[in-house]
This record gives structure tokens, C-alpha cells and sequence, in this order.
């Protein structure tokens, strides 16, 4: 078994780069989900370790063996296409046996792998039909099968569920879930979709424009972004960004909102971390769901005018406009406010991330100064 | 396949009753338009044809001609569809071996009754024999055409050979083939004798059939109805076995491209009458012999030529057209010019003294030794079986096996065109 | 009331919409395929002839004359095996050549849209020119080939002049100014495949033989098959060529079925007996296509 291992990866096409010195390792058995937005270079990186292109630059293990100059037939990889890529005129059965009969594995060993694999994914009964026949599930399985029927060391997976109806597609993430236990390999799947990469991965890469972002795991991802792309890329509806400037007062520290609100506090932990902020430009970035109505314990520190009010079954995003800067809350759809109706809202210092001017994230425990 | 879709319309339109005649002669009281059809020739001969009809209309207020030229290439499949669907000129040019064909067909009328008696008393036979079909006249050509044999004199000279100038001095196919030996053993890299067979077509029927005529061999019976035993008789095939021998002993070849002579790649050539000019522009020092024959002479002729259609109704005016077209001075005389022709009248000839001093023997030969081709309703499939049996046989077929089929295959067709 | 009849309009209008987008179509094969040819069939049992046509009463029911005509003569034999040999010859040769070439033209990146024009510049140009120029190349003195044989220091041949050669010198020229046209069809195919097909068949560990073996081939099996059709009936309607190079030529070896239906029409002017050779030419045609089609797997929907 193998993992993987990236080292300054470069890529271009002509004059256009497409991924820029990625640098990363992926665990044996790992689950590593790679998501950004479209023309990232996440499906670069894909065909890079399947070896559908060539790197231009750095070196690309899989187990501790170089692949740079390994074809992708012998690289121990298998893909799973956004299309799927079934061949048309093979049966689903011998879509699933390519691999083998291209290797001239005994035909009766093959066969049995094959029929080991469809009964796995509960394919027997559609073995001698052909992809034109089948439904898009159908389709979607048959490649799996093809995927897995040879016991790759890597699976990778190219937006595999992105033409699945959204019922099956959440059906497939946990039949691949299970499938990846059950296989114990490493999977490397690509997808834009930040519902999968927060589901499926054990680890989460983000890339923007060519570049890695983050590499970690979903809950640091989530609750600790390096930097407000990340922060807002993952999280729907996205992470709101209050932009205003830090500014020391005394022992404490003042945040002036650019819609002309103060908000006094404090910053603990090492100085060093947010010192470079003091008198600067930053952002606060506080997601919808630690928002809560203000009360009488909480102070209302954000209010606005309700623009609209999305329920999505048990609760309710609120969408409102505090000076310039455009919120959302979420809260619970027993009090959803009515259109135009003014709303003011709290959170907990705690759950609110700060960012400094060129949108890093400054690590420091926020306190608000009563 | 354009040839086709044509007859498949005309069919079409003879089927559906509607006999359309748009394009006949009509007399007002202004006098006869005749519509005249004419072969799309070389430029110059063209122009000269249409300035000849011009002067005509001016001479006369009576009757005016209008010239239309069709493309030569499908010429006689225009007329037969022309024919078919009723809608031919009054006056028609015809390529002078199909004059039987069309006058079976009824498309020409005999021309005996329409012009004046004596009018034909100085055409060159050829022309004549050319004209008629069973015993009576119907075209008349303006001038007639012959091959001859032209021939290198410095080269000639130097293998002491001297070629007769004079018809009755021809040479025999034994001087013949003795003369190109010499040539083929003192020019070894030259060709003795250039024939233009890639030319292929009528010019292999028109050109090497006098070789068939002068050893007493024919294509078809006198009465024209059969070809077996005539031309797969002894005669024919012994003539063409010694025709054989020209391409057998290397003295000609049948792959040859045309232009040997011209360029002085060739010692000797049998060529029409009009390479004439080009090899005089060629600044060749050339002389000419007649061309040479078996047992006795024959020599090859045919043209276009003039006839009158059955559906011209005013004769009159057709007749006085055919006058003035076959006029020494006003017809003949610059359509030769034009074109190089050989004069069809005598008396056309006097008025060009330039050509019987030059060309003369063209004349001579035609007088002496020309003959028509064979007169037949299918003249199309006669020249299309013999000249593929000549080019076959050039290539070394078997002579009388190759003349058996296509003795066969005429007389499959003139069985079915009855008579 | 009025909206009703609106509506029966329409529901006449939508169960009748085939018949009536086809109407024009039909009507012109009706005019010039299905008539001309009823025309032909009649024609076929008749001693219809230019005589017959100038002189109408002469014109007679013949019965199978023409027919019995034609298959008791050696000609038309000839002309059978002529046609039968140059499609044998042909259709496998143009097909796959035209399958090398796309595979060729579509791997070569750089220059597809060179390659693409030069191989497609002959379908466009006139038969009349390209046959001047290959009989000047076949031309046993100083033509190209032979000049080159000689220069390779091998025997000269007679090429057209020689009747085992002229069919296989006339299928080489046909098979050159052909293939580009098959070529064009199959380019397109390939072209319509999709990439990640040959990805996949890549990560499965395909080579490119393999590639071409099990998807290519397999995906160009529809498009294969119908390039065999046409090509078997453009290659049964052999004329232009031999008809301006060889005119049937050496030794009737290069007379095809429609050079002899030509030759009966315009040159013997036996329009019943020309017609019953297209009859018999179509039946043939028929035929032939028929057992292609049991000989060969059927097309599939993919």
C-alpha cells in the first residue's frame, strides 16, 4: 500500500500556469479531498499523479517509488472519471475486465475478480449490458468497479458524483465511504463541491489559482482557515467579513467596523501573533451560525434591515445589511423576522476569526471588553 | 453522366407528346431566319465562320441566318437528342462520317433536289463520297482534310534515303518498312516514325484505315450490313498485321507522347494536315510524302460538313445559305485560310495559289488516292470497335481474334438498327 | 367553436408531419430515381433505340431479348468480372488505407490541416485533369513510374498498356483520388471520441495499439460499416476512369458494367439494351449490398 508524496510540483501549459510548487504528503489509507474553485488546477494535480501529464517541474512519489517518468498504466493507479468514460461498445462486464484482459491476466482469474468486485457494488444483474443502457447510478458504479476490480494502490477520483441528482449523490458519498474502509487504499478525490470535501475527507487540500491554500483536516479547515479564502470558500452560506481597523487603547484594543461601530476587546496569546496588526487594516469574520439574536445578555453588536430570509426546512438564513457589508445569520425559523423588519444580532468573541490585511489569519483569542 | 440526364429528359418529353419546335425557321414577310448549327472549332476558325454568315446576311435582305456554335466535345450526342425531341436547326454541321447516321435517321433531307444541278461538278470526290448515303447526296463539307507522311530531310538524307514526292510514286509498305529500318539502325535513340496513338478515338480510324483500303480490305460489305468476313477477312487482317509490324519492330510506339516530330525527337511522322503549320512555325526543314499503301494507294479524308435538317421547311433559303457557305470566294476561301483545311472545290484552289504551291500534295492525294469512311447508320460503334482493335492490336493483340470480336460486336449493333 | 377547429388542424398537422417533411423528398426521388427507373425497366423489354425514337412505329415489345442478349454474350461477362474485380480490389484498400491515413492525420497535431488538405485535394479535383496527369505518370516510355523503376534499377512495366495491369494501375489512381473523401468520414469519428476514453484505456494500462484495437476500431465499427456501403457502390459505378484513360481498354480488361451500358446508349444507340443493363446492374448492386449485410455485424447504437 502507498501513499503519496508531492515535492515543489510545478505545472504549465504554455504561458498559463496551472499549479505552482505544491508541496504535500497524503497517507497510506488516507481519504484526501482536494477542492477549489473551477480552473484551480485541482484536476491538474489529479492527472499529474495519474500521469495523464507530465510535471514540469518537481518529483511525484507513490509509495516510495518516483512516477515522474512512469506511465499511468503502470503507475498502480486507477481513475474514476467525471463522465465516467465507460467504453460504448464493451459490456459492463468487460468494461470492468479492461484492465485485466490489457495485463493478460488468466481469463478465469479475471473473471472472477470481476464477478467479485459487481457483487460488492450490486452490479451482477446489469454484467451484460452495455453503458448506453444504463441509468447515471448505474453508470457511476460500473466505473467504480472498473476502478476497483484491479486493486489499485491509489484511487482518484475526478469529481466523480458532479452528474449524480442530488439524492444519489449523498447516497454515493456514503457507499464510497464504505468502499474506501472496506478497499484500505489511498484515494485522492477532486471536487468543487465543499459539501463532499467536508464529508469524504480525512484531510482537505484547498488550492486557488495554482496554489495551495491549506492542507488539513476538516474541522481545522473549517474552524481554523489560514486565510479568508479559505475561510469563505468553505461554509455555505459563506463566512461573513466585517472589514475595519484595529487600533490599540490602552491594555485593550478597539476593532472600528467600517460602518463606523467600535467594538472594544481584548486579544490574548503571543503578542508577537497580532502585534503587526495594531493600527492596521483587518477583517472579523464570523460565520452564520454563531450568530444569535441579541438579548439582554447578549448586547446587540451587528443590526440592520432584513433583505431576505431563506428558510431551508428547521431553520432560516437572514440576510441583512450592516453599514456597508452584507450579513447572514442563521437562526431557528420559529423567529424568522419579516422582510424590511429591523433585526440586531450577537456573537461570542470566541467564535469570530480575525484576519489581518492581506487576509491572514492573526491567531489570538478574542475576548469583548464588557 | 450529364449525356444521360439529357436523353432521359428528352425521353421524357417525347413520351409526354410534347414535340416542342422553338427554334425552326419561320418566314415572316420580312423574309426566312435560318438557325444554324455549327461545331465550336479553334478560335480563329470560329471567327472566320461567323464573319462568313455575317457577310451573307448583308448580301441579302430575303433570308438571315443565325449562327449558334455548340461545343465539339458531345456534338453528335447534342444533335441525336436534338433530333429525338424536335428540336433541330434548319441548318446543320456534321462531322462528316455520321453523315449516314443522321440521313438514316431522316434528320438530313438529300440535298439532290434542293441545289441547283452542276453545283458539285469541282468538289474533291472525297467530299462527295463523304456526302452520300445510298445514292444520294446529303452534305457538303467546305473543305477536306488528308494525313501525309512528313519526314526529316537532313536525317533522311543522311541514310540515303529520298521519300517519292508525287502520289503515283508512293511508296509500297515494303519501301516503307525498308526505309524505317534504315532509320531505326542510323538513329538508334530516335523514333522512326511518330503515329500519335495516344491521340486514340476516330483518329486511329481515320488515320490507319487506308492501310486496310490499300491492300483491298474493308470494314463493312458494300450494301454496309455486315462486317464479318470483312473486317476479320483475309484481306484486313493481313493488311493489320503489317501495320502490326510498324510497333512490333519498335518502329513506332503506341505510348509515345504526341509532339515527337515537332521536336525533332522523331524522324518521320504520319500526321494530319494541319500539323503543316506547326511544323513550319517549328522552323523544321520537313519535306512530305504521300502516305504509303499495300497493294495499291489509299489515302484518309473527312471533315465537318454542311447539311440541310428534315424539318427545314424553306428550302430556297436553305439552299441559297449552302451557296454561299460552299462559295470559292465568299465561303470557301477564308474558312480555309482559316483553319488549314484542304479546299473542297477546284475552284477555290485557284484562288489560292500559295496553298497548291505549298500543300499540293494534300490535294493530289485526295483526288488520286482519298476515301471516306465507311457510310453506316452506326458509324459511332464502327469507329469505337475498329479504333479499339487498332489499339489493341498496336499493343500486339492477336490480330484476327481481336478483328473476330469486333466484327462480332458491329454487327450485334447493325442487326438491331435493321433498316 | 373556431379555437376547436384550430386544434383538429393542429392534431392533423402533428399526426401527419412525417409524411408531409418527407413529401418534397419523395417527390423528387419519385421524379428522378423511382420513375426514371420504372422508365428503364419498361425500356429494357423493348428494341427502344434512336430509330425508334425518329421513327415510332418501329419501335416493339421484345420480351427477354435484351436480356438473353447480354448473358449469352462474353462481353457483358467480362464487363461483370471487370466491375467485380475492381470492387474486390477497391473497398478493402481505400477502407483501410483511409483508416491509416486518419489514424495517421489525426496523431499528427502539427500537421492535421496540411496532411487533411493534401489528402483530400484529389476527391475535389476534376477527373478529366487527374486523368491526363496519371496517364502521363503510368506512360510506359517516360512516365514518373517507370522512370523511377528504372532509376531503382527494376524492370519497366506496361502498366495501362497491358491487360493484367490496366485494372490495377486504374484501382491505384481511384484508390488515391478516393481516399481522402473516406478518410474525411472516418477523421470525423475519431474526432467525436472522447478523450477520456483513451485516459481511461491509458491508467488501465493500454498502450497505443491497444488504444487503436479496443476503442477506436470498436467505436468506429458504425462508421466503418457505412463507409464500406458507399464505398462498394461508388466503386461498382466505375466510369470516368477508364472511360478517359483507358476507354475499356487493353483488350476490353478495363471495360466496367457502366462503360459498357454507356457504350451500348450513346455509341450503339440501343437505348432497350443499355436499359437492361442498368437493370441488371441494379439488381447486382442489390445484391451484393444484401450479402454485405448478412456478411457484416450490424450497426449499434452506442
Amino acid at each position: 500500500m502507498a501513499g503519496i508524496r508531492l515535492q515543489d510540483v510545478g505545472k504549465e501549459f504554455g504561458a498559463h500556469r496551472a499549479l505552482c510548487d505544491v508541496s504535500f504528503s497524503i497517507a497510506n489509507r488516507e481519504f484526501f479531498v482536494v477542492v477549489g474553485p473551477s480552473g484551480c488546477g485541482k484536476s491538474t494535480l489529479l492527472r499529474l499523479l495519474a500521469g495523464l501529464e507530465q510535471v514540469s517541474r518537481g518529483r511525484i512519489f507513490i509509495g516510495e517509488r518516483l512516477v515522474n517518468d512512469i506511465p499511468p498504466g503502470r503507475r498502480n493507479v486507477a481513475m474514476v472519471f467525471q463522465n465516467y468514460a465507460l467504453f460504448p461498445p464493451l459490456t459492463v462486464f468487460e468494461n470492468m475486465a479492461f484492465g485485466l484482459r490489457i495485463r493478460r491476466l488468466p481469463r478465469r482469474e479475471a473473471d472472477e475478480m470481476v464477478l467479485r468486485t459487481a457483487r460488492v457494488l450490486e452490479l451482477d444483474p446489469l454484467l451484460q449490458k452495455r453503458p448506453a443502457q444504463l441509468s447515471g447510478g448505474q453508470r457511476q458504479r460500473v466505473a467504480l468497479g472498473r476502478a476497483m476490480v484491479r486493486q489499485p494502490e491509489v484511487f482518484l477520483y475526478d469529481e466523480p458524483l458532479s452528474n449524480l441528482d442530488a439524492r444519489l449523490r449523498s447516497d454515493m458519498r456514503s457507499e464510497l465511504l464504505r468502499l474506501h474502509k472496506r478497499a484500505r487504499t489511498t484515494a485522492v478525490y477532486v471536487t468543487h463541491d465543499q459539501v463532499e470535501a467536508m464529508t469524504l475527507g480525512d484531510r482537505i487540500c484547498v488550492i486557488r489559482d495554482g496554489v495551495v491554500q491549506q492542507v488539513a483536516s476538516a474541522m481545522d479547515v473549517y474552524h481554523r482557515p489560514v486565510n479568508l479564502f479559505v475561510a469563505t470558500f468553505l461554509g455555505a452560506p459563506p463566512m461573513n467579513v466585517l472589514p475595519g481597523r484595529l487600533e490599540s487603547a490602552g491594555e485593550h484594543c478597539r476593532l472600528l467596523l467600517d460602518g463606523g461601530r467600535i467594538l472594544p476587546l481584548t486579544l490574548a496569546g503571543a503578542a508577537q501573533a497580532w502585534r503587526h496588526c495594531l493600527n492596521r487594516p483587518v477583517s472579523l469574520g464570523v460565520r452564520p451560525e454563531v450568530m444569535q439574536p441579541a438579548s439582554a445578555e447578549n448586547a446587540p453588536l451587528l443590526q440592520g434591515a432584513v433583505e431576505v430570509a431563506e428558510v431551508t426546512g428547521g431553520e432560516c438564513y437572514v440576510h441583512f445589511r450592516e453599514g456597508d457589508a452584507r450579513l447572514v445569520a442563521r437562526m431557528s425559523v420559529a423567529h424568522k423576522p419579516e422582510l424590511g423588519e429591523g433585526v440586531s444580532f450577537s456573537f461570542p468573541a470566541s467564535g469570530a476569526h480575525l484576519f489581518d490585511e492581506h487576509g491572514r489569519r492573526v491567531e489570538a483569542q478574542l475576548a469583548f471588553v464588557k | 453522366m450529364f449525356k444521360f440526364t439529357i436523353s432521359m429528359v428528352c425521353m421524357a418529353a417525347l413520351l409526354a407528346g410534347s414535340g416542342g419546335c422553338g427554334q425552326r425557321a419561320d418566314r415572316s414577310d420580312a423574309g426566312t431566319t435560318l438557325v444554324v448549327w455549327a461545331h465550336e472549332g479553334q478560335p480563329a476558325e470560329k471567327a472566320a465562320l461567323q464573319s462568313v454568315i455575317e457577310a451573307f446576311n448583308r448580301s441579302q435582305t430575303s433570308v438571315a441566318a443565325r449562327l449558334e456554335f455548340k461545343q465539339e466535345q458531345g456534338y453528335g450526342d447534342r444533335v441525336n437528342a436534338a433530333a429525338m425531341a424536335g428540336q433541330l436547326p434548319d441548318i446543320l454541321e456534321v462531322d462528316g462520317p455520321y453523315t449516314a447516321h443522321f440521313a438514316d435517321l431522316g434528320v438530313l433531307q438529300p440535298l439532290n433536289e434542293i441545289l441547283p444541278p452542276g453545283l458539285t461538278n469541282d468538289f474533291l470526290p472525297t467530299i462527295l463520297q463523304q456526302g452520300s448515303y445510298q445514292d444520294k447526296l446529303y452534305t457538303l463539307g467546305a473543305f477536306d482534310s488528308t494525313v501525309a507522311l512528313f519526314y526529316d530531310r537532313a536525317r533522311l538524307a543522311a541514310c540515303g534515303i529520298t521519300p517519292p514526292q508525287s502520289v503515283q510514286a508512293a511508296w509500297t509498305w515494303d519501301e516503307f518498312m525498308a526505309a524505317l529500318a534504315k532509320i531505326s539502325e542510323q538513329y538508334p535513340d530516335l523514333l522512326p516514325l511518330e503515329t500519335f496513338m495516344t491521340w486514340g478515338g476516330e483518329w486511329l480510324t481515320y488515320a490507319f484505315l487506308p492501310v486496310v483500303w490499300s491492300n483491298g480490305g474493308r470494314v463493312l460489305a458494300p450494301d454496309g450490313r455486315q462486317a464479318e468476313g470483312y473486317l476479320n477477312g483475309p484481306a484486313t487482317v493481313a493488311a493489320l498485321r503489317a501495320w502490326q509490324q510498324l510497333f512490333q519492330r519498335g518502329y513506332a510506339d503506341p505510348d509515345a507522347t504526341p509532339g515527337m516530330f515537332q521536336h525533332g525527337q522523331a524522324a518521320m511522322a504520319l500526321g494530319v494536315f494541319n500539323r503543316w503549320p506547326i511544323f513550319r512555325d517549328a522552323e523544321l526543314d520537313f519535306g512530305m510524302s504521300p502516305y504509303p499503301g499495300l497493294q495499291s494507294s489509299a489515302s484518309p479524308s473527312g471533315s465537318w460538313c454542311w447539311g440541310v435538317t428534315a424539318r427545314c421547311r424553306d428550302t430556297a433559303a436553305a439552299a441559297e445559305l449552302l451557296q454561299w457557305l460552299l462559295d470559292p470566294r465568299q465561303g470557301l476561301e477564308p474558312l480555309c485560310r482559316a483553319n488549314g483545311g484542304v479546299p473542297s472545290r477546284a475552284a477555290a484552289l485557284a484562288l489560292m495559289p500559295d496553298y497548291q504551291e505549298t500543300r499540293g500534295l494534300f490535294v493530289e492525294q485526295l483526288r488520286l488516292t482519298g476515301r471516306a469512311r465507311p457510310a453506316t447508320p452506326r458509324y459511332g460503334t464502327v469507329t469505337t470497335e475498329v479504333s479499339r482493335a487498332l489499339d489493341d492490336i498496336a499493343r500486339g493483340a492477336d490480330v484476327q481474334q481481336t478483328l473476330d470480336g469486333a466484327a462480332r460486336r458491329i454487327d450485334a449493333v447493325l442487326r438491331d438498327a435493321g433498316g | 367553436m373556431q379555437k376547436h377547429s384550430c386544434d383538429r388542424l393542429g392534431q392533423w398537422l402533428d399526426q401527419r408531419a412525417g409524411l408531409l417533411l418527407s413529401l418534397p423528398a419523395l417527390l423528387l426521388l419519385l421524379a428522378f430515381v423511382i420513375l426514371p427507373f420504372t422508365m428503364a425497366v419498361y425500356a429494357s423489354f423493348t428494341n427502344q433505340s434512336v430509330r425508334t425514337f425518329m421513327q415510332p412505329g418501329t419501335l416493339a415489345y421484345v420480351g427477354w431479348d435484351n436480356y438473353r442478349e447480354l448473358l449469352g454474350d462474353g462481353d457483358f461477362g467480362q464487363a461483370l468480372f471487370n466491375t467485380m474485380y475492381f470492387v474486390a480490389l477497391v473497398v478493402p484498400l481505400q477502407v483501410g488505407l483511409a483508416l491509416a491515413l486518419a489514424v495517421l492525420v489525426n496523431g499528427a497535431e502539427m500537421w492535421r490541416r496540411m496532411l487533411r488538405i493534401s489528402f483530400f485535394m484529389p476527391v475535389i479535383t476534376s477527373m478529366a485533369v487527374l486523368a491526363v496527369v496519371w496517364t502521363l505518370l503510368f506512360n510506359p516510355g517516360a512516365g514518373v513510374f517507370n522512370t523511377l523503376l528504372r532509376a531503382l534499377q527494376l524492370s519497366p512495366q506496361p502498366f495501362l498498356s497491358s491487360p493484367r495491369q490496366a485494372m490495377l494501375c486504374l484501382a491505384a489512381m481511384s484508390v488515391w483520388q478516393g481516399v481522402g473523401f473516406q478518410m474525411m468520414i472516418f477523421l470525423a469519428a475519431m474526432q467525436s471520441i472522447p478523450p477520456a476514453l483513451y485516459e481511461a484505456a491509458r491508467i488501465e494500462g493500454a498502450g497505443r495499439w491497444q488504444c487503436f484495437r479496443r476503442i477506436t476500431l470498436p467505436m468506429l465499427k458504425n462508421t466503418t460499416i457505412f463507409v464500406v456501403y458507399i464505398t462498394t457502390v461508388f466503386a461498382f459505378k466505375l466510369f470516368v476512369q477508364p472511360h478517359l484513360i483507358t476507354q475499356g481498354g487493353p483488350r476490353g480488361s478495363t471495360r466496367t458494367l457502366i462503360l459498357m451500358l454507356y457504350d451500348e446508349a450513346f455509341t450503339n444507340m440501343r437505348y432497350g439494351k443499355a436499359a437492361a443493363i442498368s437493370v441488371m446492374f441494379f439488381v447486382l448492386v442489390l445484391l451484393v449490398t444484401f450479402v454485405q449485410r448478412r456478411l457484416m455485424p450490424r450497426e449499434e447504437r452506442l
